[in-house]
């Protein structure tokens, strides 16, 4: 699948980066970077079987509606692979990239027309650990912290591989809709954790524990 | 020049912890409803009975903490040193200038104020010995005696003067004796931590989680799901909407509820009866657990009913229904006192009129509020937090519920260390998506850790002064009467 990689699309919000001093290239560069490396890592976690429980929602007899885009918040805005519910929900940090991995996004992020490679997804399989790692001064070690508001649904432990479903709550069926998904959710996780050796969590959002999307920064 | 080194909030009347039964039994009978209180059978010597069984949180204390012959000495040459100042015969400025330094108020540190005010009247007075007496009794007294804590509410100390110095010095070498060496996290959780400890909730393992009713909803086979599915459905929900109340109780948030929940449990600790009279269900389940679902489920129900000022649920013709599903626009139990005294009074209320919650700040640290005072220069952090430890301790003491909030984007994370290391992983609270509160059973203080011990999420964990110092947050003080 092509990607078409433009200024408008860029995520530029997935700052945990000092961009100040920055000219407004390099500042282009990190952003384009961030947003290939971000669309990648989508792909890597469909290929792992995301993509098929994205497909179990729609055709499950219970009515999941898809969340339009003007309502879907930062991470799943920027998730780009076509997916209707699931998405990656961790941060991205670039920064913990070798100068020969930033390197090598920076050659494939050259060109507007991006098409994911074979070499692309040995590249996230290589580094996607260290760079969706939450890290907290004065902290060692593993602990878990919250994806979303601090209530206990939404932690997870800080080398997870953090996965975000959303779909737009039935009135009348909602506690079907949570319990399905709740229940496939497991499933995903324990296939992923499998596959990974790494904890996983898929955690179910709402408009109440979701940002809307906000403006673009102002480069 | 530095002043205000050691200063205990003043609005805060201290009171000395009880420490008999008799006095015990007032406090516990001042809750019991007039009706309760009138039945047949004689409720003064059940509770009597009931208390004498117990042991009290600050019987263990007394046990443990108490001055050693060392500190005892050392008080008293303190006070020889002073009255030798004093018998020098230095007049009032002088004396005062010697003692405390220009502008401190040792005047309050002798009678309440009332002696302080005549000096300030007449600055030729001469400090005596008498005066001495006082304010060593008044530091150092009963209350040190019993808890081995010196009463820092009165002091007000300028360490570049001599008694100053002394005092400082005191407070370093005693004083750090008694925070450090004596304060095993035992001694300091007293009657709470026994009570948590001893009395898990449902699904927590020490307090309340504020995840409880989710989690039994994704149990449908636990007696307690149909327990809270039948007090829902009695209040007059529609079937379909059952499982939809239980899981908005913590879509957005639930800890300030969990906060209450386990304040108003703890307050009624010693009379589980009344409470089963007053709320109409137990205080604990019959495996011994704390029955924290359905009060949580109770009270967050009231405060977002229309009628009570929220905007979730509407009672008409008597039956329930919701009006918003959007739980963002639900009551918070948080607010600028830590916890919203209104509406938790409202909810006590309409279980017995003649039960009251009062609020007490004891510490908000938080920019743009009036309260500004509260923090102060990185330079004086310790001697603020040895105040504000003393302030927690003192309201721990007197059997309070004290909780703790933390804003919303005050900070980039604080951080939840579970007490036993090997139970658990330390939380780290991202703030930038929800403030929390949490429910404070204890002050600990030992060779690694100086902080508050915290029951969140169900969990023991402690959060440490210098996490906070970076952080705005408010501690709050409260008791049922």
């Amino acid at each position: 699948m092509r990607y078409y990689i433009t200024e408008k699309n860029l995520c530029t919000t997935d700052i945990d980066f000092h961009l100040d001093g920055l000219s407004k290239d390099e500042k282009m560069d990190y952003f384009r970077q961030a947003t290939i490396y971000r669309l990648l890592l989508n792909e890597y976690i469909n290929l792992l079987g995301v993509q098929q429980y994205d497909q179990i929602l729609q055709k499950n007899e219970n009515y999941f509606r898809a969340i339009p885009l003007f309502k879907q918040d930062f991470y799943q805005y920027y998730s780009f692979i076509g997916n209707k519910y699931y998405y990656l929900r961790n941060n991205i940090y670039l920064e913990r990239l070798t100068e020969e991995e930033r390197n090598y996004l920076n050659s494939r992020a050259k060109n507007n027309m991006f098409q994911i490679e074979q070499r692309d997804m040995k590249f996230i399989a290589s580094t996607f650990q260290k760079v969706i790692r939450e890290e907290r001064r004065g902290i060692k070690g593993t602990f878990e912290t919250n994806f979303g508001p601090p209530s206990p649904q939404y932690f997870a432990l800080n080398h997870s591989l953090v996965i975000g479903v959303r779909y737009d709550w039935s009135d009348e069926l909602h506690y079907q809709q949570k319990k399905f998904c709740h229940d496939i959710n497991q499933k995903l996780e324990n296939e992923l954790k499998e596959k990974l050796n790494i904890p996983v969590k898929v955690i179910i959002y709402s408009d109440f524990s979701t940002k809307k999307l906000p403006n673009r920064r102002d480069i | 020049m530095s002043v205000s080194k050691i200063k205990a909030n003043t609005d805060v009347n201290v009171k000395i912890p009880i420490k008999n039964s008799t006095a015990k039994k007032v406090a516990v009978s001042s809750i019991i409803p007039d009706n309760y209180k009138k039945e047949g059978k004689n409720q003064d010597e059940e509770l009597s009975s009931f208390i004498s069984n117990k042991p009290r949180s600050s019987e263990i204390i007394y046990e443990d903490i108490g001055p050693t012959e060392e500190e005892e000495e050392y008080i008293e040459n303190l006070k020889q040193q002073t009255l030798k100042i004093v018998e020098k015969g230095e007049k009032i400025n002088d004396a005062i200038s010697t003692l405390m330094g220009p502008g401190a108020y040792l005047y309050d540190l002798l009678t309440d104020g009332n002696f302080g005010q005549m000096l300030l009247e007449r600055t030729n007075a001469v400090i005596s010995v008498e005066h001495v007496d006082q304010f060593f009794d008044k530091v150092f007294g009963k209350t040190f005696q019993e808890t081995g804590v010196p009463n820092l509410q009165y002091l007000h100390v300028d360490e570049s003067t001599r008694l100053g110095q002394l005092i400082n010095s005191y407070i370093d070498q005693m004083g750090n004796k008694i925070f450090h060496t004596n304060a095993k996290v035992t001694d300091w959780e007293g009657g709470v931590q026994s009570f948590f400890e001893l009395s898990e909730g449902t699904f927590g393992n020490y307090g309340v989680d504020q995840g409880v009713v989710t989690d039994i909803l994704e149990n449908p086979d636990l007696k307690i799901h149909k327990q809270i599915y039948n007090y829902i459905h009695d209040l007059g929900f529609k079937q379909k909407d059952i499982s939809k109340v239980m899981s908005m109780i913590n879509e957005t948030g639930a800890c300030s509820y969990a906060a209450i929940v386990s304040a108003i449990m703890y307050q009624f600790k010693d009379n589980p009866e009344a409470f089963e009279r007053i709320f109409g269900y137990p205080l604990k389940n019959e495996d011994g657990t704390l029955n924290d679902a359905l009060l949580l489920t109770d009270i967050y129900i009231f405060v977002n009913d229309v009628e009570n000022g929220g905007e979730l649920f509407q009672k008409k013709n008597g039956k329930y229904r919701i009006v918003d599903a959007d739980t963002e626009n639900q009551q918070y139990l948080s607010d600028v006192l830590g916890t919203n005294e209104e509406l938790v009074d409202l909810f006590l209320k309409s279980k017995n009129k003649s039960l009251s919650y009062d609020v007490e700040c004891l510490v908000r640290k938080k920019e743009g509020l009036e309260k500004y005072e509260d923090i102060l220069p990185e330079s004086e952090k310790y001697q603020n937090i040895l105040s504000v430890k003393h302030e927690v301790k003192s309201h721990l003491l007197q059997d309070q519920s004290v909780t703790l909030s933390v804003y919303q984007d005050t900070l980039d994370n604080v951080n939840f260390i579970p007490m036993d290391e090997e139970n658990g992983n330390a939380r780290v609270l991202s703030l930038s998506d929800g403030a929390h509160a949490v429910y404070v059973t204890g002050v600990i203080d030992d060779d690694e850790r100086d902080g508050l011990v915290v029951s969140s999420y169900g969990n023991k964990y402690y959060v440490s002064w210098d996490n906070l110092a970076n952080a705005e947050f408010i501690i709050s003080s409260a008791s049922i009467k």
